[in-house]
């Protein structure tokens, strides 16, 4: 003698019933959006990342320099990266004044900037990379910092190249 | 006689286990994607964000007209309502400049406010006036609200 035995019959009958209601709702189909997804905006943590003058660009008239840089960003726990990057670099002083713009055709202009996706790196998609420039004299000196605003939290690593 | 009189003894602790297993695998991690996922088409009621006329004083001469976007997700949460994607459409008068436009996200700054600078680049290669005109779109997984102002 147990206590299901001495519950109504039709009231164990009723519960599975309603338990299996509920788990198929719980484990069904339910969208998600709005407040249920979040992202991350990720910095390596440093005031800059990069700071220095441009090494002379070769091939060009003296005193036009160039910088690059490639920008990984490794999701901590994805299956895909999703993701942009943001840039903050500024010429002699931070200030918004001297803040450098993204520019495309940098390269027929002068203290810009450009950059562009990185491919994959054989196929692994929890790293996400760019490939950036930074363009300008050889005198005056520069600050980079870089974020990367993304579908999970995710590392930065800034590599000269 | 009840309705359990008419289950197997077999079935009912076939039930039972099935739903101990689904509570179990709920309670567990489980990974969303495919169509679980809803998305939004963002963009204001506008025909047009912007109109700007830029004008070139000959060939070679070179202007820029910068704005930002804000987008607003309708959700107050920190770091909710990501915007995945960033398009436009843009249109300009033919005839004097040819006119390219760059895209860069900003920081984030403020909640889940995000913003972009939009450069418009007009090459001239004749003197005279360009306007253009602009449309963006955000691909978002929240809804919300996009004003651009000049920057």
């Amino acid at each position: 003698m147990s206590r299901v035995d001495d519950l109504p019959s039709n009231t164990i009958a009723n519960i599975i019933k309603d338990l299996e209601a509920f788990v198929r709702e719980v484990k069904g189909k339910q969208f998600i959006g709005l407040d249920s997804i979040l992202y991350s905006q990720n910095d390596s943590g440093a005031s800059y990342d990069w700071t220095g003058t441009l090494p002379q660009s070769p091939g060009e008239a003296a005193g036009i320099g160039s910088r690059g840089f490639m920008i990984e960003s490794t999701a901590d726990n994805d299956r895909y990266l999703f993701g942009d990057l943001v840039h903050e670099v500024y010429i002699n002083s931070i200030s918004p004044s001297n803040k450098l713009n993204f520019d495309p055709s940098v390269f027929n202009s002068f203290n810009g900037v450009f950059f562009w996706d990185a491919p994959l790196l054989s196929d692994n998609g929890v790293i996400k990379r760019w490939i950036f420039i930074i363009r300008g004299n050889t005198t005056s000196t520069y600050f980079a910092k870089f974020y990367t605003i993304t579908s999970s939290p995710a590392d930065i690593t800034v590599t000269l190249i | 006689m009840s309705r359990v009189d008419f289950l197997p003894e077999e079935e009912l602790s076939n039930r039972l286990l099935e739903l101990r297993k689904n509570l179990d695998e709920i309670k567990t991690l489980q990974f969303i994607g495919s169509d679980m996922v809803r998305n939004y088409l963002v963009s204001s009621a506008d025909q047009w964000d912007t109109t700007s006329s830029t004008s070139g004083s000959g060939a070679g001469a070179v202007a820029f007209h910068d704005y930002r976007l804000t987008f607003t997700p309708d959700t107050d949460n920190v770091l909710a309502g990501a915007a995945y994607q960033f398009d436009y459409v843009f249109d300009h008068t033919v005839g004097n400049a040819d006119v390219s436009i760059s895209i860069c996200r900003e920081k984030i700054t403020s909640g889940n406010i995000q913003t972009w600078l939009i450069r418009l680049r007009l090459s001239f290669f004749a003197a005279g006036t360009t306007t253009t005109t602009i449309k963006f779109y955000l691909f978002a997984s929240s809804p919300g609200t996009i004003s651009v102002v000049d920057a």
